[in-house]
């Protein structure tokens, strides 16, 4: 469905993607996680060709739509215009789906797009967005903002696409809800991929050491006369106490380790 | 996306269609009062007023309708909206949609290339149908009024307003594309308007100073020709800076 081999795009000196390689396959859900400024939209915009790439090749085959991070509708117009709009320029959109979805969520098409809250907006774009019956579905932070019952809602509608042979590419700071839907994920940080891999094989391949003395790995916490590490699972050492990892625990480790180590 | 672009430039053309209506409304009003204006330069300091143009001759030719509508509404009151219209018209369009973050729900859907013609065309269409309108206003209200106006000279202002009007439309339009917020558009057009008429003033410059050519009617081959190809120019900048900007 999606390739991407070697993507690489700076901003000036600074390098905001570099070297990233993945793929989506069809009916798969494909999470990118890591810090702000990690490069997560940079990657995202670059796939859609909202950015051009200083490097690298984007591969998609199929349609696909497209929710950005920042979930912004033209305040003027009402909600019922922001249906319109799409059944004239979005890509195979079905009206019906949209109003249904729309009324699920208690959002009066009669109000203005500057009436509604934040994650009203949200609720109101992701309602737009997932009316169209596209292949792709690119979601930047769909559920930011939402609350739980909202954010469960909209996790269902997710990964229900991908039993009607969707695929889903999506960034998110909520480690939880990842690891609810998400197939496959990819941790990236200051532009580099870190971690890639089915989110299963992920948590299987790292452990928590405990150590008294440094170690290779990324260092999770360190205590009064302890370190605790993470480390891949091949490469634990012996005489140390070994640990299973939460996700939680592998992500920060990961993105807020004082050493990186692959 | 033609609907929402027309529902977006609304306002702003509505506005300036009522003021230039307005205008010519007053103006037409206006003109039985001309004669009063011999009492002020009896009344007014010797040679002030002269100082300004205002010479005895010069209001008794008010009196005639043709030189009225052409000095007063094609070489001042509509010809010097005309630059401010087009950069009114311009500012907004893709520098709007980039500072609310709008942009990509419409480039995620639509080809750069339509969104660009989209928001070239939809409001240089309503600039150019309200100019043309507002020219040529005078000729069914000249003919309500049993009066004379030259339509010759009625054909070269709509030429120099629209050349001139289209001319900064291609201007705005350009620095629309290239910011992040719709002030800077705006106010570096204003600015380069300004520069522009003040530099003509220098008669080897001549050429910069627009406001002249629209509101003095007289469409020169070299400028006419000129000030066209630069704004085709600009336009076709305007859409290879289009297709590759970062968004």
């Amino acid at each position: 469905m999606l390739t991407v081999r070697g993507l690489k795009k700076s901003y000036g000196s600074k390098v905001a993607v570099d070297d990233v390689n993945f793929e989506v396959g069809r009916s798969e859900i494909f999470a990118i996680l890591g810090p702000n400024g990690a490069g997560k939209t940079t990657t995202l915009k670059c796939v859609l060709g909202l950015r051009r790439p200083d490097g690298g090749e984007v591969r998609l085959t199929g349609s696909f739509s497209y929710l950005p991070e920042e979930k912004n509708l033209y305040p003027y117009l009402r909600v019922k215009d922001m249906v319109d709009l799409f059944e004239r320029i979005g890509k195979n959109f079905k009206r019906e789906k949209a109003i249904s979805s729309l009324e699920k969520y208690g959002i009066d098409p009669k109000l203005k797009v500057s009436e509604l809250s934040h994650g009203m907006k949200t609720l109101t774009y992701l309602s737009l967005v997932l009316a169209e019956d596209v292949d792709l579905y690119v979601l930047d932070e769909p559920t930011w903002g939402l609350d739980p019952l909202a954010r469960s809602d909209v996790l269902d509608a997710l990964r229900s696409l991908t039993y009607e042979g969707k695929s889903v590419l999506y960034t998110s700071h909520i480690l939880s809800e990842v690891e609810k839907v998400a197939d496959r994920i990819l941790i990236m940080k200051a532009g580099r991929v870190i971690v890639q891999g089915y989110l299963d094989d992920v948590k299987a391949s790292y452990k928590l050491v405990v150590s008294e003395r440094e170690l290779e790995g990324h260092l999770l916490k360190r205590t009064k006369n302890e370190l605790i590490y993470l480390v891949r699972a091949d490469r634990i050492p012996e005489g140390v106490e070994v640990r299973d990892a939460s996700f939680d625990e592998i992500f920060e480790a990961i993105v807020r380790g004082e050493r990186d180590v692959a | 996306m033609w609907r929402k672009e027309l529902k977006d430039l609304r306002t702003r053309t509505l506005v300036f269609l009522f003021l230039f209506v307005g205008t010519f409304v007053f103006l037409v009003v206006m003109k039985d009062y001309t004669r009063s204006l011999s009492e002020l330069l009896e009344t007014a300091p010797k040679g002030l007023l002269e100082r300004f143009g205002m010479t005895e001759e010069f209001i008794e030719k008010l009196g005639d309708w043709n030189f009225y509508i052409t000095t007063q509404w094609y070489g001042k009151n509509l010809g010097q909206f005309i630059p401010l219209f087009a950069i009114i018209m311009a500012f907004p369009l893709v520098a709007r949609e980039v500072e609310n973050q709008t942009i990509e729900l419409l480039l995620a859907r639509l080809s750069r290339k339509t969104v660009f013609l989209t928001k070239f065309s939809a409001p240089l269409i309503a600039f150019s149908i309200v100019t043309v309108a507002m020219v040529l206003l005078p000729l069914p209200v000249t003919a309500f009024l049993k009066e004379t106006l030259d339509a010759g000279t009625v054909g070269k202002y709509l030429v120099t307003h629209l050349v001139g009007g289209i001319l900064w439309y291609c201007v705005t339009f350009l620095f629309s594309i290239l910011s992040s917020d719709q002030v800077r558009p705006l106010i570096i057009s204003l600015a380069l308007l300004g520069g522009t008429t003040t530099l003509g003033i220098v008669r080897r410059l001549s050429f910069l100073n627009t406001f002249a050519y629209v509101m003095k009617g007289e469409p020169n081959l070299s400028q006419t020709l000129g000030y066209s190809i630069v704004s085709a120019s600009i336009a076709i900048l305007s859409y290879k800076i289009f297709r590759e900007r970062d968004f």
